[in-house]
């Protein structure tokens, strides 16, 4: 189709422009009563179900009859001893029936702002009350800290750090109004209301109130599917590693429809329901906590006590977070349901433990070249550089973040390679090999890690639990594997 | 004690909810349903707003509708137009009908010279090239999402972008 006739479109200046992520307040809305005139009604006949042409008539009327309210200004009152929210121009009111500890657990999205009867426009933040007696909006702006409530009433205990000045001076989100600022970091010490109804909140005092939703899907998204461990937090605060089994396993929880199991060395678990965001075991749950020693132990009693505590469960897309109320958390992912590992063309795809992607390519005249998720850390000859007169079956290790690859070529003869750990653990877990390509010849014999021939390459994710960068130093060994059974290590580069 | 898995479905999958479908349906259209409302009412606000308010709705009616995403595209479109005859009596708008703020200085040039550009085209013209030219309809759904005839939309859009040409290839054109 020619749009204009000129030679670059015009008319896709538009392109690149895309619509803020407004799904959580669009939930809030489709649950309240309609504040506006249903301005879509009666214009879609075609696409209605026809058994439901009444009904959409009957919206049409309702609709109608609100036509004068623009706006939803909320009165409340208390009827008799619920608390209720009234739209001024009718519909249902809402009934904040939930006790004001229902607050906690959720993570908390803000939907609406008002300030003396006015909208203020919408920070995108969010409000965490994970752990009971303590609340923070997020954000460099956003502050919080210990409180408790008070019947209806949140009071702020002790003294909060008050960064919104250094926060906004810094520049970190010089679109945020100084006042919206303010707003948010003495909001939660200005005593506010707490009403919960499900999945909404709404705190206010005198002139401001806060609309929230939860954060996330529903709980029962938890449902079919396998989640990996990647972090536990205790005590609100601190992160505890997670340690992987010996051959390089991060524990597993598997949410299949009334059985919640969550293997690390042992097993935990067992029949289970949720009753709104709790996991409730539905009859004795057992665990083998007896089978392994040391860390792994540890941390699987640590697995069986939050999952024995009716955690509260929160997920978000391919996010999981379990949370025991009491401070202590299990971060999970979704285990990726089909692992692309694979070799073609010169270079080799696999997985972390956590799912994160990674590819290792021969590049010829570069060496090897690693890039994790979507960081390129480069190649032999650029970025982790291996020196010149490296042997070519040199182990290479490429870290991004809590994300390690360990990779190299073959010797001539090996068939395959294994990561041996201090204690002596190996692993060869999510191992992949690849075909070289062709390279020049190189400039004199000293250039081995480019030197001629097409030959084999490795790479083997690193295991979960590597505490440093430097191979050897940490004791992580990688050793190569022969036909007749004998082993080589690789060399190190110091 | 608890052993191995047995009996445990891997692939035990949740029924898509209605809910879910929507969500679907958000992420997919939320983009071009904004950027063509954005270039038919040259308001980030009126677009931003008409775009949730529509999804709402469509959460609201469940599964009663049948092709939720002809409804929602046509719900969007008519909610929009409601909220610019609302600012029009309150006078919110500019008189380009291009919105007057900050937002819009910091897009790219070229989307602001699209957007002045568009404001000087008669209403039914500046639809139809949202829903065409700017958001990829065939002249048939853009009918469909206008009330019209597929027709009407083709000799709108011919006119349209006769008078695009001029305004975007000689800005003096543009008062």
């Amino acid at each position: 189709m020619s749009r204009t006739g000129m030679s670059r479109d015009p008319l896709r200046a538009l392109d690149a422009l895309d619509a803020p992520d407004r799904w959580d307040e669009i939930m809030t809305r489709a649950a309240l009563p309609p504040a506006a005139p249903d301005a879509s009604a009666g214009a879609q006949r075609r696409w209605v179900r026809r058994p439901a042409l009444l009904a959409a008539a009957a919206v049409v009327l309702v609709a109608l009859a609100g036509a004068m309210v623009t706006v939803a200004i909320v009165r409340d009152h208390d009827d008799g001893g619920r608390h209720v929210t009234a739209n001024r121009g009718g519909g249902d009111p809402i009934h904040w029936t939930d006790p004001p500890s229902a607050i906690w657990g959720p993570l908390w999205s803000v939907v609406r702002v008002r300030v003396d009867g006015k909208d203020v426009r919408r920070p995108d933040r969010l409000l965490d009350a994970q752990t009971p007696g303590s609340l923070f909006f997020t954000g460099c702006h956003g502050g919080g800290g210990t409180v408790r409530l008070v019947g209806r009433t949140i009071e702020a205990v002790g003294d909060w750090p008050a960064a919104a000045v250094a926060c906004y001076s810094t520049g970190a989100d010089p679109t945020e109004p100084l006042s919206q600022t303010l707003l948010f970091s003495s909001f939660l010490r200005q005593r506010p209301t707490v009403q919960v109804s499900g999945r909404q909140l709404r705190l206010a005092t005198a002139d401001t109130e806060i609309r929230l939703v939860q954060h996330g899907d529903r709980p029962a998204a938890i449902w079919g599917r396998k989640w990996d461990v990647y972090r536990i937090v205790r005590n609100g605060r601190a992160d505890v590693p997670v340690t992987a089994t010996s051959g390089g396993q991060l524990p597993v929880l598997t949410a299949a429809h009334g059985v919640i199991i969550l293997n690390g060395c042992n097993g935990s678990g067992g029949p289970a329901r949720l009753d709104g965001a709790e996991i409730v075991p539905t009859s004795d749950w057992g665990a083998t906590l007896l089978l392994c020693a040391g860390a792994l132990n540890g941390q699987d009693l640590r697995f069986h006590q939050i999952l024995s505590a009716r955690p509260k469960v929160w997920v978000d897309g391919r996010e999981l977070s379990i949370s025991d109320g009491s401070g202590s958390r299990i971060q999970l992912r979704e285990h990726p349901a089909q692992e692309p590992v694979g070799a073609t063309n010169g270079r080799v795809r696999g997985l972390l433990p956590d799912g994160t992607a990674f590819v290792v390519k021969d590049s010829g005249t570069a060496g090897l070249c690693l890039t994790i998720g979507i960081t390129n850390l480069g190649c032999d000859t650029t970025g982790p550089t291996i020196p010149a007169n490296a042997p070519r079956t040199v182990a290479r290790w490429g870290r991004e973040g809590q994300h390690w690859v360990a990779y190299g070529f073959l010797p001539p003869l090996a068939t395959g390679v294994v990561v041996v750990t201090p204690r002596g653990a190996r692993t060869s877990s999510g191992a992949v090999f690849g075909k070289g390509q062709k390279h020049p010849t190189p400039k004199g014999d000293q250039i081995d890690v480019l030197g001629p021939s097409q030959r084999d390459f490795w790479a083997i994710p690193g295991p979960a639990s590597i505490p440093s960068m430097k191979d050897g130093a940490s004791g992580y060994t990688v050793r190569y594997t022969f036909p007749d059974g004998h082993e080589e290590p690789a060399p190190i580069v110091k | 004690m608890i052993g191995p898995l047995k009996g445990v479905p891997d692939a035990a999958v949740e029924p898509v909810m209605a809910e879910d479908a929507v969500r679907l349906l958000y992420e997919a259209e939320r983009g071009r349903l904004f950027r063509a409302l954005l270039a038919w009412t040259g308001s980030f606000d009126v677009a931003d707003e008409a775009v949730a308010e529509a999804f709402a709705q469509l959460l609201r009616r469940g599964d009663e509708v049948r092709d939720q995403r002809a409804w929602t595209w046509t719900a969007a479109f008519r909610i929009a137009a409601g909220d610019l005859q609302r600012r029009g009596r309150t006078g919110s708008t500019s008189q380009d009908g291009v919105e007057p703020v900050a937002r819009i200085d910091r897009l790219p040039d070229e989307a602001v010279d699209l957007l002045r550009a568009l404001a000087h085209l008669t209403d039914q013209q500046r639809q139809c090239v949202a829903l065409v030219d700017v958001a990829g309809h065939t002249a048939v759904e853009a009918a469909g999402v206008l009330g019209t005839s597929p027709a009407t939309v083709r000799q709108q859009l011919m006119r349209a972008r006769r008078r695009l040409r001029i305004l975007l290839t000689d800005p003096e054109e543009i008062p």
